[in-house]
């Protein structure tokens, strides 16, 4: 989290800045209803992976990323933590794959060409 | 002006340069994307092709993607939109959800808040929404077959 006063980069339960000394509030007294605790869900990765990498590895991802904000609502921090893990793992499987078969077929053109030229 | 900026250094330093990659991420696939405006990656032959349908034969949900954003840049959009439905539908909601992110990182105060976004139901509905188009786009008959790429 960053310091509202300065914009240090803190760690996000520390009780003051480490730079300027700023109290960070701990609990707001007008808004008793607790808030859900944040935990990212990847879902833009998701969906830029299912739409521009080809490969449906980012359906997997997003499936995770549905039941990170499901076990979020549940109570369940672990869990969300969990499957928040597992749709970034997911979502990056499906773009290294997109890589390697984009770079298979620029290498398979470009053999290609060499062969092509030589005869 | 000066507290954004250094919000941008300490976001390119924190979690042992995740925050870096990220940024190099960004920049690399917008300026990928940003080249769509030059050519027509139907045009280009050294252009890859979808590897789920060059091995399947069959329509994946993201096939046509390139296609559609080239279009969408020429500001053909009813070709955007025949080409990729889906893509043309999803990248205002994508464009909103990372404009939320870019405004929270920069000001520290969540100036659009997506609450819908980030609930189970909503993601489990894109996810289904994903699903339906994508076995829609592969049935080879009269109404479906403006699905296809």
């Amino acid at each position: 989290m960053f310091c509202r006063k300065c914009g240090a980069a803190n760690d996000d339960n520390t009780y003051k800045c480490v730079e300027c000394g700023e109290i960070f509030q701990v609990d707001v007294p007008d808004q008793p209803a607790q808030q859900l605790p944040k935990v990212a869900s990847h879902l833009v990765l998701a969906i830029i992976v299912t739409l521009f990498c080809c490969i449906p590895f980012g359906i997997v991802s997003i499936v995770y990323a549905a039941q990170v904000n499901s076990k979020l609502e549940a109570g369940n921090y672990s869990g969300a933590l969990d499957c928040s893990k597992k749709a970034a793992i997911w979502a990056w499987i499906g773009f290294g794959i997109g890589l390697v078969c984009v770079l298979i077929w620029f290498g398979c053109r470009l053999i290609g060409l060499v062969i092509e030229q030589q005869y | 002006m000066l507290s954004v900026f250094k919000r941008l250094i300490a976001l390119v330093y924190i979690k042992g340069g995740r925050g870096f990659l990220g940024m190099l991420s960004l920049f690399i696939v917008s300026s990928l994307l940003f080249s769509l405006l030059f050519f027509n990656p139907a045009d280009a032959s050294w252009c890859p092709p979808c590897p789920f349908h060059y091995i399947t034969g069959l329509y994946c949900p993201g096939c046509g993607s390139l296609r559609a954003v080239h279009h969408l840049f020429c500001g053909s959009f009813l070709t955007a939109f025949d080409l990729n439905p889906l893509m043309v539908l999803f990248l205002p909601l994508l464009t909103c959800i990372i404009l939320s992110y870019l405004l929270f990182i920069l000001t520290g105060k969540q100036l659009l808040s997506l609450q819908f976004v980030h609930s189970g139901k909503f993601v489990w509905m894109i996810f289904w929404f994903i699903i339906i188009y994508w076995v829609l786009r592969n049935i080879p008959c009269f109404p479906f077959s403006f699905l296809v790429a």
